[in-house]
């Protein structure tokens, strides 16, 4: 078997401190492949955000071992943790796309902090990523004139433009309505199968869960399997 | 290189975006230049016209009374003896005379009274290096002659037409001491222009000026000293000083020139109005270019978040709102330019003082609006710390 794309190992980590503490995660241990397509349950404050901040480094554990892509967490400074969150893609509740930029520029502009930066080449994969959401053709066009699902299909594109080894979904379904999340959804699916990817999303929508390879539950920052 | 260009075409595409929301912010941008612009313009119009007649003298090195600090109203004397002392030095060529007094003459249209300089020459001297002068000086041996300056104020337009039109005109001069006004007869004209003091300039034979006025010849406003081919003017200057000890100062024409404008740019509120005014305007433009930045980072910041999130540094967002910046400077100074060279030259013409903008003029101020930029991108920058990829997440 594989090594785990992240390996968590008994993770804790809480805000605040002495009385005002709260513990928000504890004895968190779960590894995750590549092909893995994993939802992310539980109700609000159960932890759900905490651990997507973790796995996408954007925030290092207070407790426990996390070993993400390969890499120690502890220990990495800002410059290592950009450097490593260039292999996670992101895709959030609201697709925060640069309003100022074409569909393709805001594509492309998941391409641009690569070190190995080609514009040829990032514009033909740019230009790939869209046909493969169903945008093909509309690389031109202003992001206002998309509807809320085009438009996070666009996010879904700037996510796995840069072929991530992991991508993060945090209610990628939540500001849209039914068809459209489960096409969002079914789309993350389809263009990370076959990869050497793993996706995690964080739900409270049950209409997507069939198309998951694997569920985890999360109450009061306890992992739960599904 | 490619990360460069991104945020340009950020930059420069947000700005854009927000163009509409920001018309006015930017338009304050561009009127503070403006500003800045105009009061430079005015500032030369100071200097330029105080600088006017210094310049015109025909000397390599200039004598001047101890108490002199500038070539204002009436200027203090010295003793013409210390120039002739000047005149037997080694080096020197050849000396010569001004006398400048503030006077009023009376309007031939109004009957109103003009503030107005009368210089003295000696006719036969060479004393203003202004070709006209040169042309005309002779005539000036006539009594009660004179010639005006025909860049003088607007209130002098009556005679300047009256001298084109028929060759003479007849001044009264305001002339407390005498019993009826003396009059002298304009009979030609001359370009040197008006000062921010005195509303015009007529010049008169040194025998014409004692008449009227009743000044002693002997009392010299500006002496004038013009040197042998290759001397030294330093050395020449030193050695004159040497002479004269201390009834005059001699500077050569340069040191004369820099001092005349120091004291309006140091001296005189009128100087440092116009360098506080192109302070304020910087202010100003600082907190105008602030506000259009600060517009452009608050609507954009879950963009700029998930740029984060993605792996850009801040460095990268930084570097965005520089050159947004850069933009708005760069923008703004055209209009603003446009629009100053409008005011600069419509003052002009009203007030014939050479107010106006000069290259380097130009280039300064457009050194100050990008300066304004980095002020404002600094203060702006403080801002992007607000970015978080951490408020992206439900």
């Amino acid at each position: 078997m594989t090594a785990p794309l992240a390996a968590l190992r008994d993770i804790g980590h809480g805000f605040g401190s002495g009385a005002q503490r709260r513990a928000v995660l504890r004895g968190i241990t779960l590894d995750l492949h590549a092909g893995e397509f994993v939802a992310l349950t539980g109700p609000s404050g159960s932890g759900k955000t905490t651990l997507l901040t973790l796995l996408g480094a954007l925030r290092v554990p207070e407790e426990g071992d996390l070993r993400l892509l390969g890499q120690d967490l502890r220990g990495l400074d800002a410059r290592a943790l950009g450097a490593l969150r260039r292999r996670i893609g992101f895709v959030f509740q609201r697709h925060h796309l640069l309003r100022s930029l074409s569909v393709l520029e805001n594509v492309e502009a998941a391409l641009h902090g690569q070190p190995d930066a080609d514009p040829a080449r990032d514009r033909a994969a740019a230009l790939a990523m869209l046909e493969a959401v169903g945008l093909g053709g509309r690389g031109a066009d202003s992001t206002a004139r998309l509807s809320g699902g085009e438009q996070q299909r666009v996010a879904v594109a700037r996510a796995l433009v840069r072929r991530p080894a992991l991508v993060l979904a945090d209610e990628p379904t939540a500001s849209l309505d039914g068809r459209s999340g489960r096409a969002v959804v079914s789309l993350l699916a389809d263009l990370t199968r076959g990869r050497d990817c793993a996706v995690v999303m964080g739900t409270h929508d049950e209409r997507c869960l069939d198309l998951v390879t694997r569920r985890l539950h999360m109450e009061d920052g306890v992992l739960k399997q599904g | 290189m490619a990360l460069a260009r991104f945020a340009a075409l950020l930059a420069f595409r947000q700005l854009r975006h927000r163009a509409l929301a920001s018309l006015a912010a930017l338009a304050g941008v561009a009127v503070a230049v403006m500003l800045m612009l105009v009061q430079v313009g005015f500032r030369n119009g100071l200097y330029d016209s105080a600088l006017a007649l210094p310049r015109a003298l025909a000397a390599d090195l200039v004598l001047v009374s101890p108490g002199y600090r500038a070539l204002t109203f009436s200027p203090p004397w010295f003793p013409r003896a210390a120039l002739r002392d000047a005149a037997g030095v080694a080096g020197v060529a050849e000396t010569a005379s001004l006398y400048a007094y503030s006077s009023q003459v009376r309007s031939p249209e109004t009957g109103a009274n003009l503030s107005v300089w009368l210089l003295g020459i000696d006719p036969a001297a060479r004393v203003l290096d202004l070709p006209e002068v040169v042309a005309a000086q002779r005539a000036l041996s006539v009594p009660e002659t004179a010639l005006l300056d025909r860049l003088s104020r607007q209130e002098f337009r009556a005679v300047v037409d009256q001298v084109t039109r028929e060759g003479l005109a007849r001044l009264p001069i305001y002339a407390p001491s005498a019993d009826l006004a003396p009059v002298v007869t304009v009979r030609g004209l001359f370009t040197l222009g008006p000062s921010f003091t005195i509303d015009g300039a007529l010049l008169v034979s040194d025998l014409t000026l004692h008449a009227t006025l009743g000044v002693p010849l002997d009392r010299v406003s500006i002496g004038l000293v013009r040197l042998e081919p290759g001397a030294r003017p330093d050395a020449v200057a030193a050695a004159i000083a040497a002479r004269i000890e201390g009834r005059a100062r001699v500077m050569t024409r340069a040191a004369y020139q820099e001092e005349e404008r120091h004291f309006y740019a140091s001296r005189t509120p009128i100087g440092v109005i116009f360098n506080v005014g192109l302070l304020v305007g910087v202010a100003v433009g600082v907190v105008f270019i602030l506000q259009v930045l600060n517009g452009l980072v608050d609507a954009n910041l879950p963009e700029y978040a998930v740029l984060l999130a993605q792996g850009y540094r801040p460095a990268f967002l930084a570097a965005v709102v520089a050159q947004a910046a850069v933009a708005i400077a760069l923008v703004t100074y055209l209009p603003a330019l446009g629009l100053a060279l409008g005011v600069t030259g419509a003052a002009s013409g009203i007030t014939r003082l050479p107010i106006g903008l000069h290259p380097g003029d130009m280039a300064m101020v457009l050194a100050l609006s990008l300066g304004m930029a980095a002020v404002a991108a600094g203060l702006a920058m403080l801002r992007l710390r607000r970015a978080d990829p951490l408020e992206l997440f439900g």
